[in-house]
């Protein structure tokens, strides 16, 4: 079904709404949910909170494109669930790529101890606009959809090696960025 | 700054990026002919510029030359391997040695090639990659952005090597070429010393890091399904996922048994009602419908202290089949 006609199911407060929703972008939601959360039935749960949250916003929003708008809410459903299991060991494919990026921000000192996510998300997205737009597909499979090196190569049609070494220079480049920004030493 | 907030961050940035990536088609495979005469025009140059001295004066080279290519592009630095596929399944390899705190955080072995990525608490990390140099195989390429990178040449346990540093952050990438068995390594580190990665590459042995996971393998799957990746393989964990032409999937999980009952190691609600079976001489249980779609069948190798987890789409009989022909590799 069309994106339009899903919003518009949403906008009549019909319940079928969430069921076209789940047929048409369930799979990509419960991937993404699961590589962050490493567990089947919590991914059910946080993609099912995602609808609930599309459901809640839709309307007054009419979000287009409607894939990405629930894509953040799984995300963000995603990793307050991780974070409340975080006594739990760490086993999940986002722990793996959020350790990557934390030896890219390894710093002595903090610069700019407080600074805020939005603001550090402008700093973020100036330093994708830098990127080519396959190693932002690189950049943003690995870190924000917390695939892995396999699956990337498989999205981009590059060998896992060259993957990784992509990633490799982008993380530099990144904490190069940062380090211009001020946000690191 | 911590890396909650880099993900909160990440979290926060535009959806026109996220849209990107949703939308993004990789560009099709170049051409068969197309690699081809990147090929051959390689060969012709490196024999045209490089044959008169460095394969006449040089026996290594001389073997090298019939097994690498060495070219370079704008971007790139590229090895074309030249030598005749092989059907054989490349060994594990890991570092004998490492330096203080470095541990194995992730291998896949795959078939023609595999890695080991290393890391520790201070940030510094590593990968140490292998393939066979067959025809046919991806060369190696190192993604120098246009710069250029210094680069020495080195002798790795007798083996022909060059590395290639990036002085300002400590990163190197070590690759050397083992004529003996036909397979080309290579070492990317970030926040290492020479030393250290110099070391570690000649600490290289054959045979799978000694902390990670027993490896498990399907010796039988119903018809129509086929392996078609492995997961990330860990200290703690390892997934195998296998698919059917007809899109159904199974996955299985395997991980130390570190909890109090199957249920809480799988975090299975403890509410949820199950079906007591066996697997062999284990016991198992079974549940129904979790995840949503598929049937879930948790059991305990108490000789290994293994506990395994199926996902499939198949109804009892058929998912106890696969588990019990579940072996180690």
């Amino acid at each position: 079904m069309d994106d339009n006609k899903i919003i518009d199911l949403f906008f009549e407060r019909s319940e079928l709404a969430i069921s076209e929703l789940d047929a048409k972008y369930g799979k990509t939601c419960h991937k993404l949910s699961y590589n962050i959360l490493n567990n089947t039935l919590d991914a059910e749960e946080c993609v099912n909170d995602a609808y609930l949250g599309t459901w809640n916003a839709i309307p007054p929003e009419r979000p287009n494109p409607l894939l990405s708008f629930v894509c953040v809410l799984v995300r963000r459903y995603s990793i307050m669930r991780h974070r409340a299991n975080m006594a739990m060991k760490r086993n999940s494919f986002y722990d793996v790529s959020m350790k990557e990026l934390e030896q890219c921000i390894a710093a002595p000192v903090d610069v700019e101890g407080s600074v805020e996510a939005n603001a550090l998300a402008r700093i973020v997205e100036r330093f994708l606009d830098t990127l080519t737009k396959e190693n932002r597909i690189i950049f943003l499979r690995r870190y924000w959809f917390s695939d892995s090196y396999a699956e990337i190569a498989k999205h981009t049609g590059l060998t896992e090696k060259n993957v990784s070494v992509r990633l490799t220079r982008t993380r530099k480049q990144l904490r190069e960025h940062l380090i211009k920004e001020g946000v690191l030493t | 700054m911590s890396v909650q907030l880099l993900s909160d961050a990440l979290g926060a940035i535009n959806a026109k990026y996220i849209d990107e990536v949703l939308t993004y088609e990789p560009p099709a495979k170049r051409r068969p002919t197309h690699i081809w005469l990147k090929r051959c025009v390689a060969a012709c140059l490196a024999v045209v510029l490089c044959f008169g001295t460095f394969i006449a004066v040089n026996a290594e080279a001389r073997a090298a030359f019939v097994s690498w290519i060495r070219n370079v592009f704008e971007d790139a630095i590229v090895f074309f391997f030249q030598r005749e596929p092989t059907d054989a399944t490349i060994p594990d390899f890991h570092c004998a040695w490492l330096p203080e705190s470095m541990e194995a955080e992730e291998l896949l072995n795959s078939n023609n090639q595999g890695y080991v990525i290393y890391s520790d608490e201070n940030g510094r990390s590593c990968t140490l990659f292998y393939t066979y140099m067959s025809e046919g195989t991806s060369g190696i390429v190192f993604d120098l952005s246009g710069t250029g990178l210094p680069y020495e040449t080195v002798s790795i346990n007798g083996s022909y090597g060059e590395l290639y540093s990036d002085i300002e952050d400590g990163a190197y990438n070590l690759i050397w070429f083992d004529e003996t068995s036909g397979i080309a390594f290579d070492f990317n580190s970030i926040f290492m010393t020479r030393e250290e990665v110099i070391k570690m590459a000649e600490s290289v042995k054959e045979g799978a890091v000694l902390d990670f996971m027993p490896e498990y393998k399907f010796t039988w799957l119903p018809d129509g399904y086929y392996i078609d990746a492995e997961l990330t393989r860990g200290s703690h964990e390892c997934h195998l996922a296998s698919s059917s032409p007809a899109g159904k999937n199974l996955r299985l999980k395997y991980d130390i048994f570190e909890a109090a009952s199957l249920e809480e190691q799988f975090r299975i609600k403890s509410e949820t009602p199950g079906v007591d079976l066996a697997v062999g001489e284990q016991d198992a249980v079974l549940y129904l419908n979790i995840p949503n779609g598929k049937n879930s069948l948790l059991w305990l190798d108490k000789d290994t202290g293994i506990a395994f987890r199926l996902e499939a789409e198949e109804n009892v009989g058929t998912m106890i089949a696969i588990a019990e022909a579940i072996q180690r590799k």
